[in-house]
């Protein structure tokens, strides 16, 4: 770092919001990804004018600039590669307002999606994608991935609520977009543009996002398949049983077999568990839902079948789906958390292929699923530390995404391309769409200084 | 460059496993109340792991980091690589001491403890001071009692810098017509100062201390502090190989509670809450002992703060913060004094002397127009009152 510029970005942010102590560079050198990068300095943006300035300045000067929320991305997107700055909006981390009758929340980028569920719960309302880092992650950080989760075949995504932006653009300029209204037209949707870029095209420092009522009840059951052939067949029919699950999460044979060794738990070890969920107003709403389901399942051969009703059953029931992460992270050194997403109807060839791949290549993957929304992750777990085994387990990712591709699907549903999945972004979007990317990157960020090194946009 | 620091294959093994998720900033207070990544339990897996590989030298500022954290273990749980990260720290705070990259707030503090006996500085004599008149001057001949049932052991905050829990605590024994004796000027620290820092006298302090236990022949030592407490019972050698039972004295109170010993004649008509010392609650799980207490006396209306038991936030006094990062251990502590705010408590209890000293600031940093009426005391106290 140039000390003018060191100096300029002291004078902008202060003496305390700024550093380059080797500690900071470290800890912001990456993310849950396996990407690592060292910035040359980082700075807590404290408010909006600051971001402006800041940006400004990197413009003029020349350098590139991450900006980063919690870091708990999976695919590298705040990983500084090209150096520069890190500029961390965690501390812009105010629930600016709250307004129940506008059915609408404006925040700060720097709130954590569970501090604003926290704030929400006494109004009955809530901001419904919950993401699995909702603890930790950011709303900042929701927006620039398009965050999904759990509900996302009822609930959508973050896209689907973010009504409007405030953004700061590469020369300082700031921006807003949308509305305050639930519905709006005017002009072009620069709000979606900037749900899901990644901080390449401006760094967001408001967000104005939907909330949903909370339904009040839920029920969930859970299912045993022998075969992905009857899992998939289940699946399908509950989609057209005209019932919206409010989860439907599926555990591959490795995860079971995980689960009952590493966390205890005595799962049918079968083919496929299926979990699904049910949510409304009443009682009687959600029984009714979940009745239709449990009919669905029978009819397609699903053993050991398991309803929950009572917050207790429920929490039960949910502890397979809800501990598979963390097992999935202890049984070797290396993790990589894939988000292959295919059309519903495709998830049983997927979750097949997968298994193929797996065993073409020798290496473990597991597999858990948002089946309905067609999101599966695949989880490979190999030791990094056996260089033979990094280059099978790299060789399985390249096959996986050439899978997903060929059965109509996307390379990432809700972790997003950053560095990761860089390398692959060809093999779903073709010349004439890569081009208009890069052509939106130019037109917002000439000079390439926000977020250089992702999305494949350098041409 | 120094690379290959002698981390425990085990620990080096969990350091690479730790996924850097980043669920630990949830979870970790440090991180909560300053939001810099470093300081947060996921930070300090990184640098290590630049360490390990030999991209990084042992530093001050290294040591800054390291340093960085209350020993809560709030990461512990909060972890789904199960990385235990707050036993990494202390073995690398170890190492770090050893090279020379401990905070120098912290050597003075060694130097205290080795050399004087408690972590102030002061004299063996003054130990006593805060003992009842009549048992004052039987203490400064030497043992109260050549031999009893149960030794209490006061702990440095309690003897020094506290004017109430010692005589509280007293009062509470004398009413249960507990047998017991004190070390009285004899009394040294525990060494749990020595341990955090990572100073590999500990050990040897920990020697001579169970050398002065042993004399006194007792058969179950009870203390009022949650460190010495988590000291005696994990990081010593078991104590029970001695015949020595350890307890905290919220445990050995609600034994005598049940066993019809302690009975409560008074009312505290006030809303009480109850803050879990990381040293009691998540250290050693002793979180329904201090509940039983509170709820058996007369009057008290007991309220639960939002986060309680396991998942309680730590008050930013423990793991040497203090020492080493004073303002920053207070501004944890106001956010546990609004956790009690939150709730319309009017006394906030605790078992932990340096939990209750760190609260009593974190009260006093808050600006006047936003402090409520709230009372923080030691649960020798409470009891004590309510007798």
């Amino acid at each position: 770092m140039k000390e003018k510029i060191r100096q300029a970005l002291i004078d902008i942010v202060g003496e305390e919001n700024y550093t380059d102590e080797v500690i900071d560079l470290i800890s912001y050198s990456s993310d849950t990804s396996e990407h690592r990068h060292r910035p040359d300095g980082a700075v807590w943006a404290m408010n909006t004018e600051q971001v402006s300035k800041i940006l400004k300045l990197a413009n003029e000067q020349g350098f590139p600039v991450t900006p980063r929320g919690a870091g708990t991305g999976y695919a590298g997107g705040a990983v500084p590669e090209m150096g520069g700055i890190v500029m961390d909006m965690s501390r812009m981390n105010k629930i600016l307002k709250i307004s129940i009758d506008d059915r609408l929340v404006v925040v700060q980028p720097g709130v954590v999606y569970a501090k604003l569920a926290e704030a929400l719960a006494p109004y009955g309302f809530s901001f419904p994608p919950d993401p699995a880092s909702g603890k930790a992650a950011t709303l900042g950080g929701n927006v620039a991935t398009n965050a999904g989760g759990l509900k996302g075949a009822k609930y959508g995504t973050t896209r689907d609520y973010v009504l409007g932006l405030e953004v700061v653009l590469p020369d300082g300029d700031i921006l807003r977009t949308g509305s305050s209204c639930m519905k709006c037209v005017s002009g072009y949707d620069l709000t979606r543009l900037f749900v899901g870029s990644e901080g390449t095209l401006g760094v967001v420092t408001e967000i104005i996002l939907k909330i949903n009522p909370k339904p009040e009840k839920a029920a969930a059951c859970s299912a045993a398949f022998d075969t992905l052939e009857d899992a998939g067949k289940a699946i399908s029919e509950v989609m057209r049983s005209g019932i919206v699950p409010s989860a439907l999460e599926i555990l591959d044979d490795r995860c079971i077999v995980a689960l009952n060794r590493d966390a205890g738990l005595a799962l049918p070890e079968v083919a496929a568990m299926v979990f699904a969920e049910a949510d409304g107003h009443t009682a009687g709403e959600v029984a009714h839902q979940l009745d239709r389901i449990i009919e669905v399942f029978q009819k397609n051969k699903a053993t050991a079948i398991k309803r929950a009703e009572s917050a207790m059953e429920m929490e039960k029931l949910w502890t397979a789906r809800k501990s598979i992460g963390g097992i999935l992270f202890r049984i070797s050194r290396n993790y990589l958390a894939e988000d292959v997403t295919v059309p519903i109807s495709r998830v049983p060839e997927m979750l097949k292929g997968i298994q193929e791949i797996s065993k073409r290549h020798d290496i473990l993957i597991a597999t858990l699923g948002h089946l309905g929304d067609g999101n599966l992750h695949p989880n490979i777990i190999f030791d990094g530390r056996d260089p033979e085994q990094a280059a099978r387990a790299e060789r399985a990712v390249n096959d996986l995404f050439k899978l997903a591709i060929e059965k109509n699907g996307t390379l990432t549903g809700e972790h997003g391309i950053g560095l990761a999945k860089a390398p692959f972004m060809k093999l779903e979007h073709d010349a004439v769409a890569m081009g208009v990317m890069s052509k939106i990157k130019k037109l917002f960020d000439p000079n390439n200084i926000l977020n250089p090194g992702k999305m494949a946009l350098e041409v | 460059m120094k690379t290959g620091i002698s981390l425990p294959e085990e620990y080096v093994d969990r350091v690479q496993k730790c996924s850097e998720c980043g669920f630990c900033q949830a979870v970790c207070p440090v991180f909560e109340a300053t939001l810099r990544p470093a300081y947060n339990t996921r930070g300090k897996m990184m640098i290590l792991k630049e360490i390990l590989e030999g991209n990084l030298e042992l530093s001050e500022k290294v040591g800054e980091a390291f340093y960085a954290c209350t020993a809560c273990q709030a990461c512990i749980d909060g972890c789904p690589s199960n990385v235990r990260a707050s036993e990494i720290v202390q073995a690398a705070r170890k190492i770090l001491f050893k090279e020379g990259f401990a905070p120098g707030h912290l050597l003075g503090v060694r130097d205290s403890v080795c050399t004087r006996g408690n972590v102030f500085g002061s004299e063996g004599e003054e130990r006593v001071d805060i003992y009842p008149p009549a048992l004052r001057e039987k203490a400064k001949s030497g043992l109260l009692k050549e031999k009893a049932e149960t030794l209490l052991f006061m702990g440095c905050l309690p003897s020094y810098m506290d004017m109430k829990i010692v005589p509280a605590f007293l009062q509470a024994m004398d009413a249960a017509e507990v047998d017991y004796t004190t070390l009285s000027t004899k009394e040294t620290c525990c060494g749990f100062p020595l341990y955090l820092m990572g100073s590999q006298e500990f050990d040897a302090h920990a020697e001579k201390v169970v050398d002065g236990l042993k004399k006194t022949g007792a058969h179950e030592l009870v203390t009022p502090c949650a460190g010495c407490y988590k000291t005696f019972k994990t990081l010593y050698p078991d104590l029970e190989n001695i015949g020595m039972r350890v307890l905290h004295s919220i445990q050995y109170m609600d034994e005598l509670l049940r066993d019809g010993r302690i009975r409560f004649t008074g009312e505290i008509p006030k809303r009480i809450t109850y803050h879990d010392p990381c040293d009691l609650g998540r250290a050693c799980k002793i979180l329904e002992e201090p509940r039983n207490i509170l709820r058996s006396i007369p009057g008290i209306d007991y309220v639960e703060m939002k986060r309680n038991r396991l998942d309680a936030r730590c008050c930013g006094g423990g793991g040497g913060m203090q020492a080493t990062n004073p303002d920053l251990a207070v501004k944890m502590a106001a956010e546990r004094v609004r956790d009690a705010f939150a709730v319309g408590a009017e006394i906030l209890v605790s078992g932990c002397p340096a939990c209750k000293d760190n609260l009593r600031k974190g009260m006093q940093s808050i600006p006047k127009k936003e402090r409520e009426k709230l009372k923080i005391m030691d649960m020798g106290e409470v009891v004590s009152s309510a007798l």
